[in-house]
């Protein structure tokens, strides 16, 4: 069994067995990620795929100080972001519109929804919505950080996610609606 | 509920998220790791290989009765033909320095690389050859650029003819402003002259690689055309080389004697997300011609880039090369094609990629190429007290955008566009004239 150490080091000698192995550890949460941020599996795995490869060959610059998975994480959520800033004709253009639902301060719970079932929903957002709200939700970016990273204003970003939290509010309650309505006789 | 409740359910539902990837993905993913490490490999050994191989050519043909010499004696006489005649034809319009240092400059930011691809060909051209066999990879590079060239030169008047130098640069003056304006005149500078000259330049170059395992062969034919018109100078430039590596290097030594420019070799900009490095030396060796005693050349650059893809950010791209050029020269030996005399020369190229575009190009350059330049006289610096000495800077700019980069094809087009500025003068600068070069050109490169 390797330790977090031991595989980072035999990684960075480049042994095939460590390398499988850190890829294996890691591969299911970060698709998981990949698919928060791009709503074709196909363009997620391509992004996994793009996002390993550097963190394979940048492993080196890994200092041990923190959690190896939140190192490997970040270069995910960077490898979606560059995806997403791509121009493509396939891919949903990232815009970030000042439409959509009116912000709200009042939520109701999240039920108890499946991760797969939240992720789908989180999914369905427009790009900008989904991108500040995973950013700043759930990966814990600032807006301050999220508006250089998407070179937007900050207020932008602020906006977005307001918007993107009341739209996923919504939604959350239209599938709970949906479904109890389905469950009961 | 509070703002901070909900982010904290969904963040908390979105921990336990997993997807499980297909087999394909790790499939690619150690493909792309390997081959980046033998990329890397590669990197790193090849301005070792590049030297070793450059300084076994160089020894080799020290012996010209060497069987590759001969091999190739045919060839040799008929670019040795074409060479004398490019120069006479510079001899006569007073061509020289200017033009040479600009064509470095282009020649140090056209990384060459292409691809390489399996023709039907390539078994039948490895059976011909006789160090070759089996498969052989062919890739071809086309690059035309056209452009102008827009000169400011500003020099002393001289003696009682102040118009004998105001066009020309330094080392395109006849021997007796030359003279003159390195210290035997006895007026003193009044006031600078300015002129403008322009000129065209077209530069058109189709290289072939043919590489077959470890082995390869490179012929690369050039042709550039540089003509500048100004009220006392009218100068057309001509030029065609070979390049062969490996087997050849006889050629090559002999086709760039020419010049005193730098070759690089290395990565490409094709679009797309990538890091590349590119190392080029330079090798000339003279035989000995006439009373010429010695002539060499050694140039090696280093040029790096990352680009990415869109309108991320990009470019981090480092570039730098160093040139030296000593010799001798006879002059009693023009035709053969040595023009200095005591020669060194080492321009050192820096390039520095500010880094961020936004638009759909990928790439913008920015380079400052400072060098120093020590010669002796010549042809058009005759002998004197103290060698020539002179200053240059070059800032080049450079975009290139794709014309096409379709997915999965080996083909693709770009269009860079390229602004340069070279500014050179003598020193002491009370004496020397100076020239800003402007130069600009679009160059369309298929690859």
């Amino acid at each position: 069994m390797h330790s977090q150490q031991d595989l980072v080091r035999d990684c960075l000698h480049g042994d095939p067995r460590a390398q499988r192995a850190l890829y294996d550890t890691y591969a299911e949460v970060m698709l998981g990620v990949c698919c928060r941020y791009i709503r074709s599996q196909a363009d997620a795995e391509d992004v996994l795929q793009e996002a390993f490869v550097r963190v394979f060959t940048r492993l080196g610059q890994y200092r041990g100080s923190g959690e190896l998975g939140g190192w490997i994480r970040r270069i995910v959520v960077h490898s979606a972001l560059n995806f997403l800033k791509r121009p493509s004709r396939v891919h949903e253009p990232l815009s970030f519109a000042e439409e959509g639902p009116e912000p709200v301060s009042d939520l109701d719970p999240v039920p108890d929804l499946e991760a797969k079932e939240l992720a789908a929903l989180i999914r369905s957002l427009p790009a900008g919505f989904r991108t500040v709200f995973n950013l700043y939700a759930i990966e814990g970016y600032s807006h301050a950080e999220i508006a250089e990273l998407m070179n937007i204003r900050e207020t932008t970003s602020r906006s977005q996610y307001l918007r993107a939290r009341a739209a996923l509010a919504e939604m959350i309650r239209r599938h709970h609606a949906a479904t109890s309505q389905k469950q009961s006789p | 509920m509070t703002q901070q409740h909900f982010e904290r359910q969904v963040s908390d539902r979105m921990e336990g998220y997993r997807v499980v990837p297909s087999p394909e993905v790790w499939t690619r993913v150690e493909a792309a790791i390997r081959r980046r490490r033998r990329r890397r490999f590669l990197w790193w050994w090849l301005p070792g290989i590049l030297i070793g191989v450059g300084l076994i050519r160089f020894a080799a043909f020290r012996d010209p009765a060497t069987p590759q010499a001969e091999q190739y004696t045919i060839v040799v006489r008929e670019a040795a033909k074409d060479r004398q005649a490019d120069l006479s034809q510079n001899i006569r319009s007073g061509s020289s320095s200017p033009q040479s240092v600009t064509r470095s400059g282009r020649a140090t930011g056209t990384m060459k690389a292409g691809y390489g691809k399996e023709l039907p060909g390539g078994r039948a051209w490895a059976a011909r050859q006789p160090n070759l066999t089996e498969k052989a990879t062919r890739s071809f590079d086309a690059t035309v650029m056209l452009g102008s060239k827009h000169a400011h030169v500003t020099t002393p008047p001289v003696g009682d003819d102040p118009g004998t130098d105001q066009t020309v640069h330094p080392e395109q003056r006849s021997p007796d402003a030359a003279r003159a304006s390195s210290g035997e005149r006895t007026d003193p500078p009044v006031t600078a002259n300015r002129l403008p000259i322009t000129a065209r330049t077209d530069t058109a170059s189709l290289a072939r690689s043919v590489s077959k395992d470890e082995r390869e062969r490179t012929t690369d034919i050039t042709s550039s055309s540089d003509t500048t018109s100004g009220p006392r100078m009218l100068t057309e430039q001509v030029s065609a080389g070979s390049i062969k590596n490996k087997a050849d290097s006889s050629r090559w030594i002999r086709s760039i004697s020419l010049g005193g420019g730098l070759s690089s070799i290395g990565g490409n900009l094709s679009g797309t997300s990538g890091i590349g490095f590119s190392y080029g030396m330079d090798m000339q060796w003279y035989r000995p011609i006439g009373q010429t005693r010695f002539g060499f050349s050694a140039g090696l650059g280093i040029q790096g880039f990352t680009t990415k893809a869109g309108g991320t950010k990009s470019n981090d791209l480092f570039a730098m090369s160093a040139n030296l050029t000593t010799g001798t020269f006879d002059p009693q030996s023009l035709a053969t094609g040595m023009r200095w005399l005591h020669r060194i020369e080492v321009p050192l190229r820096i390039h520095l990629n500010p880094g961020r575009s936004k638009k759909l190009i990928p790439s913008i350059s920015a380079g400052v190429i400072p060098g120093y330049v020590l010669h002796g006289p010549d042809i058009y610096t005759p002998a004197g007290p103290d060698p020539v000495r002179r200053w240059q800077w070059a800032l080049s700019l450079e975009a290139t955008a794709p014309l096409s980069n379709r997915s999965g094809s080996r083909t693709r087009q770009f269009l860079r566009l390229q602004v340069g500025l070279t500014d050179l003068w003598n020193a002491p600068s009370a004496d020397g004239s100076r020239t800003t070069l402007l130069q600009w050109g679009i160059r369309k490169t298929l690859r």
